[in-house]
């Protein structure tokens, strides 16, 4: 008879076919069923000794630290379905489109912005889908000069969003409704292979400036906020790359306020945001003028959404607001400084 | 594992048990908690996930005690008189409680791997493969921890017994009044 398994006996670990066996081992073996026996009794005894029924009742100041805990773990698996479903995309996307409502009502109130990525993550789904299902290249042949290439507008709108000297190239752009709006998606492909998506819309969060990074498999997200504006990266690409790219873009929103335009800029009053007490920081490009719906759009069934054996209700639709400039107004931007990002330890 | 519970709470209570077996000490042991709380908050990075909350803390705890240990023994930290009282008056006496006085005292004879791994499996009941995950363990060398350990405290207490009955005379005087305030500290 193994060592292990009169432990295991002792400890109840055992298989349930095992038992019978060591049972009978046990009982022509005097000597090593007192031995177990008194293992047995060990184990007793150590309840006797420190279980105390007082340890149920939780002091104050552990149930606020275990509170913060909890918090830090339930956002950590949302996350994780979140990004479960982004690494799936392209392969079985339209599968897991299908059951995204569950995702949806899971989303506590609690985390906007991660509601907000998980927005964002659903229209990567989406467009990671419509490249596996019809190439890259036919994405942005299908716009057909309707929705992806926006994109050409979202360059113009978003000076931030050059990603060339990361390697990254615009593929692609569209407008999507969004929670509070309507959000834009940009989608970017380094030469690799690699597809990142941009979404930029509005969220309502107080976590502003930092950004948050999630990874899981080779799926990484990214988000932040400024001021009213929610921004989202996502792609299969590793987070210090994501990060760089995050970089770049929070950086040149922070100094685009220069950035030429083809339409008048409305002046617009900077909003003085606590964050611009930090330090004088230049005017930005934002987003929410854009959200209503401008004039002479036209509604396209997005590629994903047609290809969907399911009629899609609540899928978002495309919307071709190229000839539609709007005006921009100025805001300030937090400080950089804000962002932050712990190395992988 | 994944679909263990995310409610802290849940695991205060032996983690608490747990810290308390570990330092015998209840001030000490409250404050091996709440420092595993809060490691266990900073350490929650959103791209580390945390896929088995029990042996997460559980892992915290281990490292955080391991780390009291190491700084004892370079003299970091003052060890009240009480403190070594108390371990010095931890013998087996005849009194009540002798059962479980003598467990006690055999834990305290035994190292610290092995009592680490006793008290997880034995008290916590944790699996083979938690506790080697969490001492960060090979499997087999927590079960031959496992198997020295209690086959040590067996014959601790065998002897235990016995040195207690030879020696009933001597510590007797010193001991009641310590003891009674020991247990009454105990049970707080």
């Amino acid at each position: 008879m193994a060592e292990d398994e009169l432990h295991a006996y002792v400890d109840g670990h055992l298989p349930a076919g095992r038992k019978g066996s060591v049972e009978s081992f046990l009982s022509a073996a005097p000597g090593e069923q007192e031995r177990v026996e008194a293992y047995q009794r060990q184990n007793i005894e150590l309840h006797r000794l420190y279980d105390r029924p007082t340890y149920e009742t939780i002091p104050p100041h552990y149930g606020s630290l275990a509170e913060r805990l909890g918090r830090a773990i339930r956002r950590q698996r949302m996350a994780r379905r979140l990004l479960a479903g982004a690494a799936a995309a392209g392969v079985a996307g339209l599968a897991l489109l299908a059951g995204w409502s569950g995702y949806e009502r899971l989303t506590p109130a609690e985390y906007p912005l991660l509601a907000f990525a998980q927005q964002a993550t659903k229209a990567h789904m989406m467009a990671m889908n419509g490249f596996a299902g019809s190439g890259a290249g036919e994405i942005k042949a299908s716009a057909d000069g309707q929705s992806w290439s926006a994109g050409r507008f979202a360059a113009t709108l978003l000076p931030s969003a050059d990603l060339a000297k990361n390697g990254f190239t615009l593929v692609g752009g569209r407008f999507l409704p969004s929670g509070h709006g309507a959000a834009v998606q940009l989608v970017y492909v380094n030469k690799n292979g690699r597809h990142v998506t941009l979404f930029v819309g509005p969220a309502t969060s107080g976590h502003r400036g930092a950004f948050t990074i999630f990874e899981q498999d080779d799926v990484a997200l990214i988000y932040w906020q400024v001021d009213n504006l929610g921004y989202s990266l996502i792609g299969n690409v590793d987070r210090r790359i994501l990060f760089e790219l995050a970089e770049t873009i929070a950086g040149a929103t922070t100094v685009a306020g220069g950035a030429k335009s083809n339409e008048a800029v409305q002046p617009a009053p900077v909003q003085s945001e606590a964050a611009s007490a930090v330090a004088p920081v230049p005017p930005v490009l934002t987003m929410p003028p854009l959200l209503t719906t401008p004039p002479e759009t036209k509604q396209v069934v997005d590629q994903a959404v047609k290809d969907s054996p399911e009629p899609r209700p609540a899928a978002p639709t495309a919307v071709d607001v190229r000839d539609s400039l709007p005006s921009r107004p100025r805001k300030a931007s937090p400080a950089i400084s804000d962002v932050r990002l712990k190395p992988r330890t | 594992m994944e679909n263990r519970s995310a409610n802290v709470t849940a695991y205060i209570p032996e983690l608490r048990r747990y810290a308390r077996a570990l330092l015998r000490d209840p001030v000490e042991a409250e404050d091996l908690v709440q420092e595993c709380l809060c490691r266990a908050i900073a350490r929650a990075r959103p791209w580390r996930l945390i896929r088995d909350l029990r042996a997460y803390l559980f892992t915290i705890m281990h490292n955080l005690y391991v780390d009291r240990i190491a700084k004892k023994a370079n003299g970091h930290d003052i060890v009240s008189d009480e403190m070594v009282e108390r371990k010095l008056v931890a013998k087996p006496s005849q009194l009540d409680h002798l059962e479980v006085r003598d467990l006690a005292g055999a834990l305290d004879k035994l190292s610290t791997e092995q009592r680490e791994v006793i008290l997880l499996i034995g008290l916590e009941g944790m699996s083979y493969e938690d506790a080697a995950r969490i001492l960060d363990i090979p499997n087999g060398t927590v079960m031959s921890r496992l198997s020295r350990g209690r086959e040590a405290l067996r014959r601790l207490l065998d002897g235990g017994d016995r040195n207690d009955a030879r020696s009933s005379g001597t510590n007797v005087q010193s001991l009641p009044s310590r003891r009674v305030r020991e247990q009454l500290r105990g049970r707080g």
